[in-house]
């Protein structure tokens, strides 16, 4: 009698403690195909899949790139930005995205110049449980304004992110980006591509 | 069903924007933004108000050894002047000369080596306003304070532009008067004279006829030496005055009024030629005549993003060992270049700082006659300050 007690005693406790660990957002769901070492960890993931994440952070103007070539210094102090970003899991790792930006950094004379890229990009994501890091590459279009002048340029920016999985939803972590523009002008002396850096904080959610 | 419409989605959207987009790039200007901002300089910025609007800028003093005086309401003058060529600076005084009681300066000349202002009081009798003198020793240093012209054609009379013309039989002190208002309120409250002095004290009226007045604001007055001709420039055309007759013909280009086209400046060349004249619109256009008024060449159209670019104000600027270059000043968008051909280049100032966004009111061109004494071009703006430029192979703005 006692022993069927603490039988009946000893599986509540058990199914507890299975209540309470699948109700940690971290390691409830996300962590199921982990027990056993030897199997694969389960997708965390499934095509469809779609995710919005936010980033804000500083941007680095480099230098430019003549078509001579030679390398110019960029006369931009350092500056800042941010991006939206939405996509969808084509795969468990791999995701299109489109991304709206905008970032910023001042000439000698404190004026302003202002890139607002809009692009699409594909991701490749490597997952380390609990840390993900997606590697990018995103092509598009950057609106530039100088003062009166503006300018529709040719972007491409690879990039890697480094990802802490908060929980099924959620990942925060760091973002570096390279940016090229490529800036073609009616002298071709005048022609420069755009290097600058890029280093975002970023919060992801998936849903 | 969902997800396959939420990841097409996901998919076309961005790659419809990309298709849209990177088709149409490109750029309103034919430069590229980077390499003017690899190129910007710093502006060196002197001390005077970088957000004031100016209305003259004179040069007394000896070629050598120039004192200028710059008329923002208040009259600054410069301190002392150091280096030379592109790297001659000025250093304004910081305290602004002593004005008759309660009024700005609106208009400043040199005449008979004299500062002579138009006042304009706004807390006294309207019996101060008017034309003031000021005396001036030979090194540009004043010796007195202001005083006000006693002629009865000035005194009391609002002087909005002065212009020294240079007369054959001598410099010759020009002014336009605004007469008082009128008290009939369908009228138009002012009516203008234009008057011409040759010793900065009495006056005679030289435009329209004696016993009459206009009804239109002269917009700029400026004489051509080799003609002996006055152009004076209204709203919707030119008037050809003779020095001498005072015989006068209406002349001008035709004008698109259907797009309210008006003239803004008149310019008579004196380096690259004695015989044209050039007018400045309000729709974009720069009109040139090398045949007194009697036919005119107009250039295509400046615009800037469809946007029509009105030019208020012209000037030749001499470049010793160089070409001479004409300057056209637009209302919002600096300055253009004007060639042989009426080809006009907005220039590409290093400097991209206000300069190029400002409203160029006019030009003050000191030429010093001399290489070594060089050439400075004051770009006078209404909206963002006083900037000058030292003539050399290559044009570069500081704001005073």
């Amino acid at each position: 009698m006692v022993s069927r007690m603490k039988c009946k005693r000893l599986l509540a406790v058990a199914c507890l403690i299975a209540v309470s660990i699948s109700a940690l957002p971290a390691f409830g769901e996300d962590a199921k195909g982990n027990a056993g070492k030897e199997e694969a960890p389960a997708p965390l993931y499934a095509p469809g899949d779609q995710a919005i994440s936010i980033r804000l952070g500083v941007f680095w103007p480099l230098f430019y790139l003549s078509f001579t070539p030679a390398v110019t210094a960029t006369n931009l102090t350092l500056g800042g930005g941010g991006a939206l970003q939405w996509g969808a899991y084509l795969t468990e790792s791999i995701t299109l995205s489109g991304e709206l930006g905008g970032n910023f950094a001042y000439s000698p004379n404190w004026n302003i110049l202002l890139q607002l890229p809009m692009l699409a990009k594909v991701e490749k994501i490597f997952t380390f449980y609990p840390f993900e890091i997606p590697i990018s590459l995103a092509a598009g279009v950057s609106f530039v304004k100088y003062e009166d002048l503006w300018a529709v340029d040719m972007t491409v920016k690879p990039g890697i992110a480094f990802f802490w999985i908060y929980n099924s939803s959620w990942s925060f972590g760091v973002n570096a980006e390279y940016w090229m523009n490529t800036q073609i002008s009616g002298t071709a002396d005048q022609s420069r591509v755009g290097n600058f850096l890029s280093v975002f904080l970023s919060a992801l959610y998936r849903f | 069903m969902k997800t396959a419409i939420r990841v097409r989605t996901a998919l076309i959207l961005p790659l419809a924007a990309l298709l849209v987009l990177g088709c149409s790039s490109g750029s309103s200007y034919n430069g590229s933004i980077y390499y003017y901002i690899e190129n910007e300089e710093v502006v060196n910025d002197s001390s005077l108000d970088n957000e004031a609007g100016f209305f003259n800028v004179v040069r007394l003093g000896t070629a050598a050894s120039p004192v200028y005086y710059a008329a923002c309401g208040q009259i600054r003058k410069s301190a002392s002047i150091s280096g030379s060529g592109t790297s001659r600076s000025i250093t304004w005084d910081t305290e602004e000369l002593e004005l008759p009681t309660a009024s700005i300066c609106t208009a400043l000349v040199a005449f008979g080596g004299n500062l002579y202002g138009g006042f304009l009081p706004y807390q006294t009798l309207q019996s101060d306003m008017g034309l003031y003198k000021a005396t001036v020793d030979a090194g540009g240093t004043l010796t007195s304070g202001f005083t006000q012209v006693t002629d009865s054609a000035v005194k009391g009379y609002q002087v909005p532009y002065l212009y020294v013309s240079p007369e054959s039989g001598g410099d010759r002190l020009i002014a336009i008067v605004a007469k008082e208002a009128s008290t009939d309120s369908t009228s138009t409250p002012y009516s203008y004279v234009i008057y011409r002095s040759g010793d900065g004290a009495s006056f005679s009226q030289i435009y329209p006829a004696t016993g009459t007045t206009l009804t239109a604001c002269p917009k700029s007055i400026t004489y051509q030496a080799y003609t002996g001709y006055y152009w004076i420039l209204f709203d919707d055309h030119l008037v050809r005055l003779d020095g001498s007759t005072l015989s006068e013909v209406s002349v001008g280009p035709t004008l698109d009024t259907d797009n309210y086209e008006e003239l803004r400046s008149v310019y008579c060349c004196t380096l690259t030629s004695q015989t044209l004249v050039y007018a400045t619109s309000s729709y974009g256009y720069i009109y040139k005549t090398a045949d007194y008024g009697s036919t005119w060449t107009a250039s295509s159209q400046a615009t800037i993003s469809s946007v029509v670019v009105p030019f208020i104000s012209f000037a030749e600027i001499p470049s010793y060992g160089g070409t001479t270059t004409c300057l056209a000043g637009a209302e919002g968008y600096g300055y253009y270049t004007v060639d042989d051909s009426l080809a006009l280049v907005r220039y590409a100032d290093t400097t991209y700082a206000d300069l190029r966004a400002s409203a160029i009111r006019s030009f003050y061109v000191d030429d010093r006659s001399s290489a070594s004494n060089g050439t400075t071009t004051f770009a006078i703006t209404t909206d963002y300050g006083l900037w000058r430029m030292e003539a050399d192979s290559s044009i570069v703005w500081n704001q005073e």
